[in-house]
């Protein structure tokens, strides 16, 4: 109840008590009551103009990185005997010192200033009011409202510097990169001898072949080299994500997704990121580091979700991806998913699976049990077999170990290109 | 500023803060008028419950924020309730006065354990404990000045003056009801 109507209601009742009665000490009662009343009247805040501004050092941080939030209060109405500001976290962050309230008495004109570091795991958060009381000394009159003091931080997933995917797709874009492109052109790889045309320069000329036929020059020609369409798909349906009190296998596919994205576009690729999940969340495609940041700001926003449509892979849309490009699906896999990844490859798409292992991420957390024994053995059996028809199908998979670095199994698995994956001309 | 930190840490161990020993004196003193006052007429039970509740109030939990006010409903019914039985005024509007002293530093004690930082912790607390002092005494002299001066009335008059008291506290109220507003 609020103080004012509560002592109210005493002075009421005893005024009324004494009027009925007759008994004026009943009335003399009331008296330090309506005293104590008037002094909350008397002195509570009138013209009320607060200001508030919120400077966050860092917007942009990795995990684990604390960021400082001030908060700056002005005061542009008249004197406030006692002001208690409150700041509302957004969910997730996790305060590391300083307050996030505070209690004080500012004068007509003054300032505070609110200071505090918070820490987050990744994700965008948002802050958006701030809660101020303002009222007399003794907390009689009270005028609360919420302002507004925008703010936000992005908590970048962690990433892992790839020194280079090995990916092969059938076309290429007319940008250079590091993907041979089948053309000849300017390049480092050989790619065959052709008759010489005028201009060819002299170091080109291949000597020994032109030396066998009698008026007649070769040069070399070698293999141009382009950037490519890459799709990344990131997997994030609900019962694709193992959720543990030790953490979520969902934050290692962010971080292998994140670590693509960026050794992609270092290597002058156009990447696209659809996130698939809850919704559809498409970053169209693009080059270089704003690319990059877009992708970024899309992986922190994404978050394991259900919905019914997509709870199958069926429903990916492939016609946002260009013809022929490379697709790179980060996902736990499931049976269901099979036919899906066999049908975009039969489609002509390069299709790479980086596949975060569920089973030994489980294993992991719950340690070796005799009981489980049989269960991990099925599991990882079926994931075997799982894999196995997904590479018979043309699909270059890399079943990743999250107890490992993702670099190092990059390294070991996906630095080359596989000569079963060496794409047939059309 | 370091100063103000280690005040702040101070604030939170309840048993070293200068405020709670004032708070537990408050209540002492709000029901040791009215314990007395009921002993002086013989009323054991209420005098025995009374003593309870001063005992009682302060050892609630702090997130029973409905305590105070109880306290103070109870106190106050307590000493009109002494006035009903022909007990000196005096006392009860001194038991009234604590009564309201003690419910205000616990409404206080409250406010700056939540609050996360409290600037001039020191400052702040005197200013609140001097106002309090302030008007506790102001009221305490009017009242005993109302208690002492008899003025006879008509019975007009004094039925005009108190339909005027009404609804002056009525308009007062709704003022003060409109003015404590949530933005």
């Amino acid at each position: 109840m609020r103080p004012s109507l509560l002592l109210s209601l005493l002075i009421y009742l005893l005024v009324l008590g004494g009027l009925a009665t007759v008994n004026g000490a009943l009335l003399v009662l009331a008296v330090p009551l309506v005293l104590y009343l008037g002094a909350g009247l008397l002195f509570g805040p009138g013209d009320v103009h607060l200001e508030l501004e919120r400077s966050i050092d860092v917007e942009r941080v990795t995990q684990g990185k604390p960021v400082e939030v001030r908060l700056r209060v002005t005061n542009r109405g008249g004197h406030i005997e006692q002001l208690w500001l409150q700041d509302k976290l957004p969910l997730g962050l996790e305060r590391l010192d300083g307050e996030t309230s505070l209690l004080a008495e500012l004068p007509a004109g003054a300032h505070l200033e609110l200071r505090y570091r918070v820490q987050g795991g990744r994700g965008f958060y948002r802050f958006v009011n701030v809660q101020s009381t303002l009222s007399d000394r003794l907390g009689i009159m009270r005028w609360s409202q919420e302002l507004p003091a925008p703010g936000r931080i992005f908590v970048l997933p962690e990433m892992t510097r790839l020194k280079h995917v090995a990916i092969r797709p059938l076309q290429t874009v007319g940008y250079s990169g590091i993907i041979p492109a089948r053309q000849g052109g300017a390049g480092v790889e050989f790619l065959g001898v052709r008759a010489y045309q005028a201009g060819d320069p002299l170091r080109r000329i291949n000597w020994l072949a032109s030396a066998r036929h009698r008026q007649a020059l070769f040069s070399n020609e070698f293999e141009q080299e382009r950037g490519a369409n890459v799709g990344l798909i990131l997997d994030a349906r609900i019962r694709s994500d193992i959720d543990t009190s030790q953490g979520s296998i969902f934050e290692h596919a962010v971080t292998a997704t994140a670590s693509l994205a960026q050794a992609l576009l270092n290597d002058g690729n156009r990447v696209g990121l659809l996130v698939y999940g809850g919704y559809l969340a498409w970053t169209y495609p693009g080059f270089g580091k704003i690319q990059r940041e877009r992708i970024l700001r899309a992986l922190v926003r994404a978050s394991p979700g259900a919905s019914q449509v997509f709870d199958k892979l069926e429903k990916l849309p492939t016609r946002i991806f260009p013809a022929h490009s490379q697709l790179i699906l980060v996902s736990t896999l499931h049976h269901d998913d099979l036919p899906v990844l066999i049908r975009l490859r039969a489609r002509g798409y390069q299709v790479m699976v980086v596949s975060p292992d569920p089973v030994a991420f489980e294993v992991q957390i719950l340690g070796s049990r005799p009981a489980a024994e049989l269960g991990i053995r099925l599991a990882r059996l079926e994931r075997e077999v799982l894999i196995k028809r997904l590479q018979r199908a043309g699909v270059q998979v890399l079943s990743w170990d999250v107890s490992q670095p993702f670099d190092q199994a990059m390294r070991l698995a996906l630095s080359r290109i596989p000569p079963w994956v060496r794409p047939i001309h059309i | 500023m370091n100063g103000n930190k280690q005040f702040n840490a101070q604030l939170r161990s309840q048993a070293t803060t200068p405020i709670w020993s004032l708070r537990w004196l408050s209540v002492i003193l709000a029901a040791a008028p009215l314990v007395a006052l009921y002993f002086w007429i013989a009323r054991w039970e209420i005098a025995l419950a009374l003593g309870l509740i001063a005992v009682l109030w302060p050892l609630t939990p702090a997130r029973w924020e409905w305590t105070g006010s109880a306290g103070l409903v109870f106190l106050v019914l307590a000493a009109a309730g002494g006035i009903g039985l022909a007990a000196p005024p005096l006392w009860s509007l001194v038991g009234l006065a604590a009564a309201l002293s003690g419910w205000d530093l616990e409404r206080f004690t409250r406010q700056l354990l939540s609050a996360g930082q409290v600037l001039e912790p020191q400052r702040h607390i005197r200013r609140h404990v001097l106002r309090l002092a302030a008007l506790v005494v102001l009221g305490l002299g009017l009242g005993w000045a109302a208690l002492n001066f008899r003025v006879d009335l008509e019975f007009g008059v004094a039925l005009a003056l108190s339909v005027l008291a009404v609804l002056g506290l009525a308009q007062g109220i709704r003022h003060l009801m409109q003015t404590t507003r949530h933005g």
